[in-house]
């Protein structure tokens, strides 16, 4: 095809390697008639539920197996999936799903409320490491029996009277279980061919899902393909054949792939082209907000980041606009608070005021008068350094303090972070369910994840409380109190809220993804001329 | 010669175990782990996360059971890719490097040579200024500008090739054409620089005393002692090559090695990490004895030692 | 510019034979009168002057102006701004100096290393090249990223561990080169002669063996400085290397290719300017590699 441009002396040599090239056959050009080619951007790890913990694994997880329940396509309460219905008990202590008689694994079998107690007790066995067990602490006894405090799994809350019924109790009433219900982790595998295939049950010859899809094809960097099942209890619903999940590991090699069309649908548009896409195809850019936040974590243990005031002073002198729609060109929100709005139905009740006169007041108050005698601190990040560059800048010219950057390579980072071993580090807070109370916990005392080794006995009285309820008006308004501790004493300054700003071809209909990256792709439709 | 190459391939042993024993402790020096996330993890799904890959157990322990099973030719589970093993990775990975790199290698020569050896026979006249500044042309476009441009204009453009993947053999041309120019501007200058050194030397002046062909000469004489450094950079340079390159891959999407080799390292995949660097040694070893073979041959006056 | 401080007495070598004439001034003479090479010298000298001095008289290199953004070239900014509406002129000279500091020593510490190094295994042969070249080997192998954040994990973040890095991988091609022109040139008669004459084995390696394989030697030398250049961009997506909002033309370089169907401005004024610098280095590196050849200098 591209014969004319190359030099003859490949010409000759193609000729002769010709015959030598393997797998000529398969070209992209000729799929059945309706696949949708999505872009992906990392390459799964594991196609395992109990053990993947990337929402990249769970874009094909997801196509492959459904849980219980699965969430919205725009927030809102979990629809049923594989239990077709449900029934909570008046104290709200016990969930009783009804599974869909008609559901069958890919090989089959029937899926039942068994192989769901089975998969489950699986995720809690430490054996299993499963990073996301915590998931289900909700249940009673999950934690114990996690933790090895509960040795007989008969005492965890799931129980399954007959091959359709699901009994989970929980430990006490929560009116937000059933988000976690429909998290990632909760998709149910196949205990028996996972018996009999150990680790190597998710290849494709192996692979046996209960979802609309099954694994048809993975080439690894290359792609992975799934097609329609037929024997879904949905399958009529399902409207495209196939989808391919092709790896591109950057925005520009998927972004000129979308443009030679190779791509139905890109992972992000780098941020370079935002403006030229909203000016020349305005009907290809989709932009959908992400319950993430892009946030400085201060480390509160050293001098002089110990003092509220140094700490308030870096957090007020931020114009998060300008970083917003100058640095990054738009297409994300300004974030003057922590958890993002909507998430599990947060709303926030204090803001960040940005005021540089007053920044400029506490930092004068803390002892440092137009940041006289200030240290040169050290800001560290691992990408997007140009809004490092602006906070830099920023705080150059509000408060006359001088950081450096300290662009590290990323699990360097993230290391250095959880051991508390930098000054200022530019950090995503990602929410495994739409529970605000899932990104809050992160800063309790002593947590994992709490970056900024922050202790803050009225932040963690408040979470406590908000656990402790199971009024979920009142929960929330116990959260929104701790967040607020937050804007109070800065031990990080929230920057911006994520969003996903990327292509979908106008062929592509019905496409619906929420704010923590689920997707559905049964809703999808191609309409290519 | 047989007892040379035997003697070097036995040499190769404690070259690669001391490659690997190096490799295996500068790894686990390194901040951060296989299971380092953005969002921390808590100490109890660590240490189970540990136990289930056996990073529980002692270091030396692990080193030792590593070495065993090294001398039985496995490499042990991936890390990352959970349901295979580095044996799979690089049987997987390791034949589209091959076919990348000898596909590259054969534009980088047939190029390079030519251009180096036009510029070098017509030394300081309008063609030499030609190859030498196409060949530094070459050199200056980096390939994650030149790939990018390729696919700018015959992908999206002309619409004639696939920006990215490596399905079809039209899939090889932007791929092969860009990793092949830079090499080629490399060997292009050093033929170039390697033939002047011996056009000038006597026993060219005697051959062509004695009467042979221009062409005699430059093929013959001159290009055996010219390509000794292009020989000695080709070594490592294929070795480079056929494990792959990490920006060509990710330029074009192709499933090669050289991406597993930089992102291995950056996933803290242990194993994947010593399986690409052992294979990548081997093929060091392996190929600086062909070159140091092929300068015998070019140099009968050297002998094997 | 960089080995000819071995060159003074080759005593051997025919050109000393003529009179009238030094090595030095005749290398002189025919340099000067290499068109190619006098205009790439004169153009690396205003480079390196525009570099060394021209930010002292321009605006700073991370003065932000974030309502500005970037523009392509005007008459306030030369060459146009970069996205957070820094002036690119300026940053290509600041970026200069680093990239020029980092390629010069970077390849001078790899030509020093790989040259005696190269030089000492082809002329022993035997075990000791073998274990020499050997090493050569293991180091080829270990992989790279990794060495490179152990260095920073161990010594902290410094400018001299951009040179050890960078130095530790390019001297092995430069010593496996070395290696293989003097193995080649080992058995020729005026090796044979200098031995016969009782010169000590330092004397015969540097002033009887390194002048005559120095075509080889410059030409990789002009090969490894682009490649350092680039390598740095590298090293400081590491953290080692240059930092924000500092910059250096491998990642205005890296940085501009990732934009340039928006704002080409940002990579064609920096691969210009990065190009030049290559070309001169090249013509003064074949001018060099001429003027020094003893043998063309009887023709």
């Amino acid at each position: 095809m591209a014969k004319a441009s190359t030099p003859l002396s490949l010409l000759c040599l193609w000729c002769f390697l010709w015959p030598l090239i393997p797998a000529c056959s398969k070209h992209a050009a000729d799929p059945p008639v309706q696949v949708l080619r999505i872009s992906q951007r990392n390459e799964p790890g594991n196609l395992d539920p109990a053990r993947a913990t990337l929402p990249d694994d769970f874009f094909i997880i997801r196509a492959l197996g459904e849980g219980l329940v699965s969430p919205a396509p725009h927030g809102g309460p979990p629809r049923p999936a594989a239990a077709e219905r449900w029934d909570t008990s008046a104290d709200g202590l016990t969930y009783t799903f009804h599974l869909r008689r008609n559901a069958t694994w890919s090989n089959g079998e029937p899926v039942t409320a068994q192989d769901f107690v089975s998969s489950y007790r699986r995720v809690l066995t430490p054996a299993t490491a499963a990073p996301k067990a915590a998931l289900f602490f909700l249940v009673r006894g999950a934690e114990d029996f996690y933790r090895g405090r509960l040795a007989a799994f008969a005492q965890v809350g799931f129980r399954a009277p007959d091959e359709h019924t699901l009994i989970v109790t929980l430990a006490r009433p929560a009116a937000h279980f059933l988000a976690y219900a429909a998290s990632g982790p909760w998709i149910p595998v196949n205990p028996r061919i996972v018996a009999r295939h150990g680790r190597n049950w998710t290849r494709p010859e192996h692979h046996v899902g209960n979802g609309p899809f099954t694994l048809a094809e993975w080439r690894p960097g290359q792609r992975i393909v799934v097609q329609k099942r037929a024997g879904y209890w949905d399958a009529g619903a399902v409207k495209v054949d196939a989808i391919h999940f092709l790896a591109f590991d950057n925005g520009d090699a998927e972004d000129r792939a979308y443009r030679a069309g190779q791509l139905d649908v890109t992972m992000a548009v780098p941020y370079t082209k935002l403006a030229g896409y909203a000016a020349a195809q305005p009907s290809s850019l989709q932009h959908s907000p992400l319950h993430e936040t892009r946030y400085l974590a201060f480390n509160t243990t050293r001098p002089p980041l110990n003092d509220v005031r140094v700490r308030r002073a870096l957090a007020l002198t931020l114009d998060r606009s300008a970083l917003v729609n100058q640095v990054l060109q738009g297409g994300l929100t300004v974030a003057r608070h922590y958890v993002p709005p909507g998430l599990g139905g947060f709303t926030p009740i204090a803001r960040l005021a940005e005021d540089a006169a007053e920044a400029r007041r506490l930092l004068n108050e803390a002892g440092y008068p137009g940041g006289a005698g200030f240290p040169v601190l050290e800001l560290t990040g691992w990408t997007q350094t140009t809004v490092l560059e602006a906070v830099q800048a920023m705080w150059k010219k509000q408060l006359g303090l001088s950081v450096r950057i300290a662009v590290r390579e990323a699990r360097v980072h993230l290391a250095a972070l959880q051991q508390g071993d930098y000054d200022i580090g530019f950090m995503t807070a990602i929410p495994d369910v739409a529970d605000p109370a899932d990104l809050l916990k992160d800063l309790h005392s002593g947590a994992p994840a709490n970056y900024p080794q922050w202790r803050d006995v009225e932040f963690d009285r408040l979470l406590t409380l908000a656990g402790a309820t199971d009024a979920p008006v009142e929960r929330l308004a116990f959260l929104a109190a701790a967040e607020a501790r937050l804007t109070t004493e800065c031990p990080v300054a929230p920057l911006y809220f994520n969003a996903r700003n990327y292509l979908l071809q106008p062929a592509v209909q019905g496409w619906h993804e929420d704010a923590i990256w689920t997707r559905d792709y049964k809703q999808v439709s191609l309409h290519r001329p | 010669m047989f007892r040379f190459v035997l003697r070097r391939l036995l040499e190769m042993i404690p070259v690669l175990w001391v490659i690997v024993t190096a490799t295996f402790f500068m790894i686990r020096f390194v901040p951060g782990g296989p299971f380092t996330a953005e969002k921390a993890v808590t100490p109890e799904v660590l240490r189970n996360l540990e136990a289930h890959y056996g990073l529980d157990r002692p270091l030396s322990r692990q080193y030792l059971d590593y070495l065993g099973n090294l001398l039985h030719g496995n490499l042990g589970p991936s890390f990352k890719y959970a349901n295979r093993t580095v044996n799979e990775i690089i049987a997987d990975k390791l034949p589209v490097s091959l076919e990348l790199g000898l596909l590259s290698l054969a534009v980088a020569l047939s190029l390079g040579l030519t251009l180096g050896i036009l510029a070098a026979i017509r030394r300081n006249t309008g063609i030499d200024y030609l190859c030498s500044s196409v060949s530094m042309t070459g050199i200056c476009v980096p390939t994650f500008v030149l790939g990018p441009l390729l696919v700018l204009v015959f992908a999206i453009h002309l619409g004639w090739v696939n920006a990215s993947g490596w399905y079809g053999p039209a899939d090889r041309v932007l791929p092969c054409l860009t990793l092949g120019c830079v090499y080629a501007a490399y060997i292009a200058r050093l033929t170039r620089g390697g033939m002047l050194e011996v056009l000038g030397q006597d026993f060219i002046r005697t051959a062509r005393a004695k009467g042979a062909s221009e062409t005699r000469v430059v093929l013959r004489h001159a290009l055996r002692g010219g390509l000794l450094p292009v020989v000695s950079f080709l070594g490592p340079a294929i070795a480079g090559i056929l494990t792959g390159s990490f920006v060509i891959e990710t330029i074009f999407q192709i499933p090669g090695l050289g991406r597993e080799f930089v992102n291995s390292a950056f996933n803290r995949d242990y194993t994947l990490v010593l399986g690409t660097v052992i294979l990548y040694a081997a093929l060091i070893v392996v190929l600086n004895l062909v070159v140091d073979v092929v300068q015998v041959w070019l140099n009968p006056k050297l002998k094997f030692e | 510019m960089i080995t000819p401080q071995k060159l003074p007495d080759a005593t051997v070598t025919p050109a000393q034979l003529e009179p009238g004439h030094s090595l030095w001034g005749d290398a002189w003479r025919r340099l000067r009168q290499n068109r190619l090479a006098v205009a790439g010298s004169a153009l690396l000298l205003v480079l390196g002057l525009l570099c060394a001095f021209g930010p002292l008289f321009s605006q700073s290199y991370q003065e932000q102006n974030l309502e500005l953004g970037a523009v392509p070239p005007s008459a306030a900014h030369w060459l146009g701004t970069d996205t957070l509406g820094r002036d690119l002129f300026t940053r290509i000279l600041y970026g200069g100096r680093i990239s020029i500091m980092v390629g010069l020593v970077a390849t001078f510490v790899a030509l020093a290393i790989g040259v005696v190094y190269g030089a000492v295994a082809g002329f022993f042969g035997g075990k000791i090249d073998a274990l020499m070249m050997r090493i050569v080997d293991i180091m080829y192998a270990l992989p790279f990223t990794i060495f490179v954040i152990l260095l920073m994990v161990f010594f902290g973040r410094n400018i001299v561990l951009l040179f050890v890095a960078i130095g530790a991988v390019e001297w092995l091609t430069m010593a496996r080169i070395v290696r293989g022109q003097i193995l080649s040139i080992k058995q020729m008669e005026f090796i044979e002669a200098a031995r016969a004459l009782g010169f000590g084995r330092r004397r015969i390696i540097f002033r009887h063996m390194l002048p005559n394989i120095l075509g080889p030697i410059i030409v990789y030398t002009t090969l490894t400085i682009p490649a350092v250049m680039l390598l740095e961009a590298f090293l400081s997506f590491l953290g080692l290397g240059v930092q924000p909002p500092m910059s250096s033309w491998g990642v205005l370089i890296k940085d501009g290719a990732e934009k340039m169907e928006e704002f080409w401005w940002l990579l064609v004024f920096p691969g210009t300017v990065f190009s030049l610098t290559l070309f001169s280095l090249n013509f003064l590196g074949d001018g060099l590699r001429d003027a020094l050849d003893v043998r063309t200098a009887q023709d």
